[in-house]
C-alpha cells in the first residue's frame, strides 16, 4: 500500500514537471504582450525581445519612456 | 507616443519588429501640467545592437518614414554583408552618414527633426553599438534629460480626487 502511495506520488510530481515545461514552452511561444493604448504589442522585457527576435527573424524595437508607460496619466 | 497608436504604425512595428519598453527618466506633474519627460526610440537588431534612433516625440508619418528607412538599411546591410560583422557594422555607420550628408546640403530644410542630425551624428560612430552604451548619450545629452529611476512626482497622485 505504501507502495502504491509512493509510486502514485512520483508519478504526480513527474507529470507536474512535464505540465509546467509544456506551459513555459507554449508561453515562450504564445508571449504575452499588451499594447498600452497604442497599436504596438509590447512584450515584457528587452530581453525576452531580443530572444523572440531571433527565433521569428525580426528585429528589436525598444521604446525608453520617462513615467510609467502602463500608466497613460503617468507617461 | 501618439505615432504608436496608429494603426498602420502598429502594423509596420508588429511585421518587423519585437517590441518592448523601458522606463529610463521620469518627470513632474505640477497643477494637472506634466512637466518634462521625453522619449526614445530604438530600432536595433536581435542582439540589441543600434541600427537607428528617433530621439524624442514624432508624428506617425515621421515615425512610420523613420522605421521604413531601418528595416530597409538593415535588410540592405544584410545581404551586402553577407554574415561578415565588421562589414555589416561599416555599412549601416555609412547609411548614416549619408544620411547627414543629405541633411546639410538641404540645411534649412523644415521636413528633417530637430534631433535628427544630433542622431545620426552619434550613430556614425556608434552605430550597432548596444543599446545600454548608447541611451545615455541619446537620452541625456540629445533629449537633455537625466536617467533616473526616481518615480513621478505629482503634486497629487490622485488626479480626480474632489
Amino acid at each position: 500500500m505504501r507502495l502504491a502511495y509512493f509510486a502514485f506520488a512520483i508519478l504526480t510530481l513527474v507529470l507536474g514537471v512535464a505540465a509546467a515545461d509544456e506551459t513555459a514552452l507554449k508561453s515562450l511561444a504564445a508571449p504575452k504582450t499588451a499594447c498600452f493604448g497604442t497599436a504596438v504589442e509590447f512584450v515584457e522585457s528587452p530581453t525576452l525581445a531580443a530572444k523572440l527576435a531571433a527565433e521569428q527573424k525580426k528585429l528589436v524595437f525598444v521604446l525608453h519612456v520617462s513615467g510609467h508607460f502602463e500608466d497613460p496619466d503617468f507617461t | 507616443m501618439n505615432a504608436l497608436a496608429k494603426p498602420e504604425v502598429g502594423e509596420f512595428i508588429n511585421r518587423y519588429f519585437v517590441s518592448s519598453f523601458q522606463r529610463v527618466g521620469t518627470f513632474k506633474i505640477n497643477n494637472g501640467q506634466k512637466q518634462g519627460g521625453n522619449v526614445a526610440a530604438y530600432f536595433c537588431a536581435p542582439d540589441g545592437r543600434v541600427l537607428h534612433v528617433i530621439a524624442g516625440p514624432v508624428n506617425d508619418k515621421v515615425f512610420l518614414e523613420e522605421a521604413e528607412w531601418a528595416v530597409t538599411k538593415a535588410q540592405e546591410a544584410i545581404g551586402e554583408a553577407k554574415g561578415d560583422a565588421a562589414t555589416f557594422r561599416k555599412l549601416i555607420r555609412k547609411y548614416h552618414a549619408e544620411r547627414l550628408e543629405t541633411a546639410q546640403e538641404q540645411r534649412g530644410s523644415k521636413n528633417r527633426q530637430p534631433n535628427s542630425n544630433k542622431v545620426d551624428k552619434v550613430l556614425v560612430s556608434g552605430a550597432t553599438k548596444k543599446i545600454e552604451d548608447l541611451y545615455r548619450t541619446i537620452f541625456e545629452d540629445i533629449l537633455g534629460e537625466t536617467v533616473t529611476t526616481k518615480p513621478v512626482q505629482a503634486d497629487t497622485p490622485f488626479r480626480n480626487r474632489k
